[in-house]
């Protein structure tokens, strides 16, 4: 397969220049209180908030720019995630990646990025697999008639609250097809996640829907989608385990006990260098990926392999790094009114979609044997 | 001898060619990718064509017989080495003693001894630790008094590397007392030939012996062959530690075990249990991941031409995961784990015994984890 350069590298001082960008915008609408009203949002998303997503450009500056974006190349997206996360912003950046990314992909895609870029249009990925399965969007249950009529149940799309459409993959006689289905036909039943977010299941019964590509375009397409989305989901994971160990360090710098500093107390400084070692390599794993991602675009298995590895390190990383601070702040840990809350439901969250660790090392495994599978055919 | 060669000058690929040929004209095949270490003996005639290629020092000066590389290059020389599974050798003079010897050295010192360094005509043993003096190094109490314009040397170093093999040692012996007990301490170059010393070898889990108590009782040294100020030799001991802390954090040893863990799980048949697929992803996963942290440290390296402290991250992560992947091989192998091989095979509790080490040599974990407390989360000393 050959591979497009469609992405050209994001330059040292674009990258910087986006950060400060992002980072100024946190500080201006984000924080605790951004964080706390994901919890009282009757439904939807704020207004001005996917305003500033879209006019900032920062929606569509990953996609190529033959599909309408700005070919930044994914690290812009992650470097916009990471940003949004830690002002507790990244709702649902992630989300409308993952569904523009799959449009960009297809070629009758083209009309509905073209809305969204303009803000007419709000598309919601609808698939949610879990288990083995869960980045295989083949394994979609929902199925398509001859008359175009969807049937099946979806839960928990992110992005669902508010959204204009849902794009969904589904099993027709023929294959794989990925159809449009409009938020007026399909009315999703909203449910919260831990921190807030809120997420639709939706009840499909003979619903109409649009075929806007099948076969092998939607299969790639959608991987690339869900890899792409992980990925971005990973970063917004750095952000928090970054931001859960400023919060540690300021904490064990000033919190006094038996008249000296809890930080000088060497059991808590191994386990924060441990947390530090995780945070450098969660960095690390997710530099080295962002910088490949783009050329990988024509080759699964490899991007596959680098994303499952990226998300599962940043899960882990997270997880590790919550359930630690959480200890180094002893009861006010665990309280709900103490910001640290906000990072580790959000965390919570993060590490189960897209691939927890332990779905994340099946689907390695499962692409190493798809690789051994390939190499074989080819020697014979 | 090949004259002049600019090696920084050269482009990476010519550099990385050259290198490459290099090693598959001159290394014997039945020396790489071999887990044990070889003793001199039989590492000596790679040693030796790399002396007369002039290509075995490559962070020396030119100037000194070495190649100059820049810490860039340097880094693409090493990272060949590994590729190439050239065997570990007895170079400790050239690679810790050489750059001393370089910065603190007196012209005749220079002149006597980076030629024995690297012609191999000598080889060097470090010997700074004492039984009661590990971490805590500059503690050491082995101890040098001046007589009648000689260095007397009495007592003990221990955990000493090769100095079975070496013909000589590069040593801190505490020339004076009170004070900081970073000073006083002199870096002496010993003769392991005088009288009053003796080396006992020391046997490991592993059943090697590479490494060894020295005792000394009265053992007379030049004054001449102190390297730097009588008494500052701890100045010239940290000096040794340069942009190449990243190699002991290093993943190859990490990655060789994964090989061996993918053979241990294929020879018991586990390859289709979800368990061992599991378990083999997650070993996987820290060894890539271990190799992306290493790969971002030598970008710094390469850029900047040093690494900062936070590279101890590195050094406790891969240590860690050989440890965690020499247990899974243990687990794989079942009782059979703790079958002794046959002569010259490698057995599952090879890499189970080799992991020890590394966490505890160059700086043990917990003192990489003070490292990260201190200098780079800025946590009050304890």
């Amino acid at each position: 397969m050959t591979m497009h350069p469609t992405f050209p590298a994001l330059d040292a001082e674009t990258a910087q220049m986006l950060r400060d960008s992002v980072a100024r915008y946190g500080e201006r609408a984000g924080g605790e209180a951004a964080g706390r009203a994901r919890h009282v949002q009757a439904a939807g998303y704020d207004p001005a908030h996917l305003t500033v997503l879209r006019d900032q450009g920062w929606l569509m500056m990953a996609l190529p720019e033959a599909a309408g974006g700005l070919g930044l190349g994914l690290g812009a997206a992650g470097i916009v995630a990471q940003g949004l996360a830690r002002a507790h912003l990244a709702a649902p950046f992630t989300a409308l990646h993952v569904a523009s990314a799959a449009l960009g992909r297809i070629s009758g895609g083209a009309d509905l990025l073209g809305e969204m870029g303009e803000g007419a249009a709000l598309p919601a990925l609808g698939w949610a697999g879990t288990g083995a399965s869960f980045a295989d969007p083949t394994a979609t249950r929902v199925t398509c008639d001859t008359g175009g009529r969807l049937s099946g149940a979806v839960r928990g799309i992110h992005g669902a609250v508010g959204a204009s459409e849902f794009l969904i993959p589904a099993r027709a006689p023929g294959g794989l097809v990925l159809t449009r289905v409009s938020a007026d036909a399909a009315v999703p039943a909203i449910a919260r996640l831990a921190e807030g977010t809120p997420v639709g299941h939706l009840a499909l019964d003979a619903t109409p829907a649009e075929v806007i590509a099948e076969g092998a375009e939607a299969r790639a397409a959608l991987r690339v989608a869900l890899d792409e989305g992980a990925l971005l989901a990973a970063a917004e994971l750095l952000a928090h385990v970054e931001a859960m160990i400023d919060l540690a360090r300021a904490h064990l710098l000033t919190r006094q006990q038996f008249g000296r500093p809890i930080g000088a107390f060497q059991a808590l400084q191994h386990r924060m260098a441990d947390l530090f070692v995780q945070q450098s390599l969660a960095r690390a794993v997710l530099a080295a990926a962002f910088a490949r991602i783009d050329a990988l675009e024509g080759d699964e298995i490899a991007r596959g392999q680098l994303v499952a590895r990226a998300k599962a390190r940043a899960n882990d990383a997270a997880r590790l790094t919550a359930r630690e601070v959480i200890q180094f702040f002893g009861a006010m840990g665990t309280t709900e009114e103490f910001g640290l809350s906000l990072h580790v439901k959000r965390v919570l969250v993060l590490a189960g979609w897209l691939g927890t660790s332990a779905e994340q090392r099946a689907r390695f495994a499962a692409l190493e044997d798809e690789r051994a599978r390939e190499r074989a055919e080819e020697r014979t | 001898m090949s004259e002049a060669i600019d090696w920084n000058a050269l482009p990476e690929a010519e550099f990385r060619a050259r290198i490459r040929d290099f090693i598959e004209r001159q290394c014997p095949p039945e020396l790489r990718h071999r887990a044990r270490r070889f003793t001199p003996d039989i590492t000596m005639p790679w040693f030796k064509a790399l002396s007369q290629g002039g290509m075995i020092a490559p962070g020396w000066p030119t100037d000194y017989g070495g190649m100059g590389l820049g810490p860039a290059r340097h880094l693409i020389y090493i990272e060949e080495m590994e590729a190439a599974g050239t065997p570990w050798l007895h170079d400790s003079g050239v690679r810790n003693l050489g750059p001393a010897l370089i910065a603190h050295g007196t012209g005749a010192q220079k002149a006597r001894y980076l030629p024995l360094i690297a012609s191999g005509d000598t080889i060097w043993c470090q010997g700074y630790s004492e039984p009661a003096s590990g971490s805590d190094l500059a503690s050491l109490r082995c101890e040098g008094r001046f007589e009648e314009g000689r260095l007397i040397i009495n007592g003990q170093k221990i955990w000493t590397t090769s100095a079975h093999v070496a013909t000589h040692m590069f040593g801190l012996i505490r020339t004076a007392k009170g004070g900081r007990k970073q000073e006083g301490i002199s870096f002496v170059l010993i003769d392991m030939s005088l009288p009053g010393i003796t080396v006992r070898p020391i046997e490991t889990l592993a059943g090697e012996t590479d490494f060894c108590e020295v005792f000394f009782d009265e053992v007379s040294v030049d004054p001449a062959d102190i390297l730097g100020a009588p008494d500052q030799g701890w100045i010239v001991a940290r000096s040794l530690l340069g942009f190449e802390r990243i190699w002991a954090g290093s993943p190859k040893r990490a990655i060789r075990a994964l090989g061996h863990l993918e053979q241990q799980i294929a020879a018991a048949g586990l390859e289709a249990d979800g368990y061992w697929r599991d378990r083999l992803t997650q070993a996987r996963f820290d060894t890539l991941d271990a190799q992306d942290l290493y790969t971002s440290f030598a970008d710094l390296v390469r850029t900047d031409g040093k690494v900062g402290v936070e590279v101890s991250a590195l050094k406790i992560w891969s240590t860690q995961t050989f440890q965690s992947i020499a247990e899974a091989i243990v687990e794989a192998g079942g009782a059979e784990a703790a079958l002794l091989p046959d002569e010259g095979r490698e057995g599952a509790l090879e890499p189970w015994y080799e992991s020890r080490a590394p966490t505890i040599f160059a700086g043990t974990n917990e003192i990489h984890r003070n490292i990260l407390a201190y200098s780079v989360l800025g946590l009050p000393k304890s």
